[in-house]
């Protein structure tokens, strides 16, 4: 096996995951950014450098996909919530759908590729 | 933020000066960003004794990545990604990109000896092509920063070589007059034509001259020039330089003809 292209492989397509990946994420509830890692580096391979989240998060706070609120701890400094807007929901039921139909059209090929 | 060992709290000032200095120039908010990853480490070391040592915070320093790896290269500034890539990048880039650097250092400083640099970066230059082989690797987009300063210092050298030594006596003979006392001060008095035409063939005696010495030389001695002048002197061989005695020895008698006739 290839390193380099499977290198070069896996760090593109987690690029284009992360986001869908994070919009899903919030998509169930609001999160403050070390929860919102958390739960992504839970899934094995997706988060190679979890500092990579905070340039995205602040990429679609900036689209207007998410917005940000402070909010009390009872441990420490007000903390940071990161919620959909409903254009990010808007945004992220088209992209499920695209992702779905990506997924379909992959798998069929796949399937008939295995003799 | 919990309190840090002296030790931790510089590493974190360095990395939090590293993640401004990365990320400042790209489309994210920078600031934002640093406030997020301050609450990230503040969150992950809540569980930690205090102060928080060097080694544990580290440990969460390395989960969150280098800052360079955050954000698309290409968002990145050309000009920082350059200096990124001759500290960080591999050596062979480096060697590459110091190698072109020099030359064309060189160039701009040409009237304060700007050109002397053409030396080292000849020498990067060809630790970059040496590298390259040891690693049985194509040279690809680095030969657009290695080959321009290989060629411009062998052509000099090349130049120089051919030249010769006995040129430069011959010059500076026509500059201070000294040819011209050896001919009476006809030299000067001639017309112009005829004037350029002697100096030609001063000239071309003293090249032809050098050419016959220098041929047979430089047969025991192809390798070393090959060595030294790449890629022109590669296939240099002893068909070459008897070609080159050859043509030294028609420069001599054109030379001396022309000046006995005239």
């Amino acid at each position: 096996m290839n390193s380099d292209f499977s290198t070069n492989w896996t760090t593109q397509l987690r690029k284009g995951i992360l986001e869908l990946c994070i919009l899903n994420t919030l998509s169930r509830e609001r999160q403050y950014g070390y929860e919102i890692v958390r739960s992504l580096s839970a899934i094995d391979g997706l988060v190679i450098s979890e500092g990579t989240i905070y340039p995205l998060l602040n990429r679609l706070k900036r689209d207007l996909l998410v917005s940000t609120s402070f909010e009390e701890s009872s441990g420490g400094p007000p903390r940071k919530y990161y919620e959909l807007t409903d254009k990010g929901r808007e945004q992220t039921q088209w992209m499920n759908e695209y992702w779905q139909r990506l997924l379909l059209g992959v798998e069929g090929l796949r399937t008939e590729a295995t003799p | 933020m919990n309190p840090l060992t002296p030790a931790a709290d510089r590493s974190l000032d360095r990395y939090l000066k590293q993640l401004r200095l990365t990320l400042r120039g790209t489309s994210v908010d920078v600031s934002e960003i640093e406030t997020d990853v301050r609450d990230h480490i503040e969150q992950a070391l809540m569980d930690q004794a205090h102060p928080v040592s060097k080694s544990d915070l580290e440990g969460v320093l390395k989960e969150l990545g280098s800052p360079s790896q955050w954000v698309p290269e290409d968002e990145i500034p050309y000009l920082r990604r350059l200096i990124h890539r001759i500290q960080a990048g591999p050596e062979d880039w480096r060697l590459a990109y110091l190698c072109f650097g020099l030359t064309m250092l060189g160039i701009v400083t040409a009237p304060i000896g700007g050109p002397l640099l053409w030396i080292p970066a000849y020498f990067l230059g060809r630790a970059a092509v040496a590298a390259a082989v040891e690693r049985d690797e194509p040279l690809g987009a680095r030969r657009w920063l290695v080959y321009p300063p290989i060629v411009l210092f062998s052509l000099t050298l090349t130049m120089l070589l051919l030249a010769g030594p006995f040129v430069y006596p011959a010059v500076a003979g026509v500059e201070t007059g000294y040819l011209d006392r050896l001919v009476d001060g006809a030299l000067w008095e001639l017309p112009p034509i005829t004037h350029a035409a002697t100096v030609a063939s001063v000239m071309a005696i003293a090249v032809g001259f050098w050419w016959l010495l220098a041929a047979p030389l430089s047969i025991p001695l192809r390798r070393s020039l090959a060595a030294l002048i790449l890629p022109l002197a590669n296939s240099y061989r002893r068909g070459h330089a008897l070609a080159l005695m050859a043509a030294g020895a028609v420069l001599v008698v054109f030379g001396a003809g022309y000046l006995y006739l005239s």
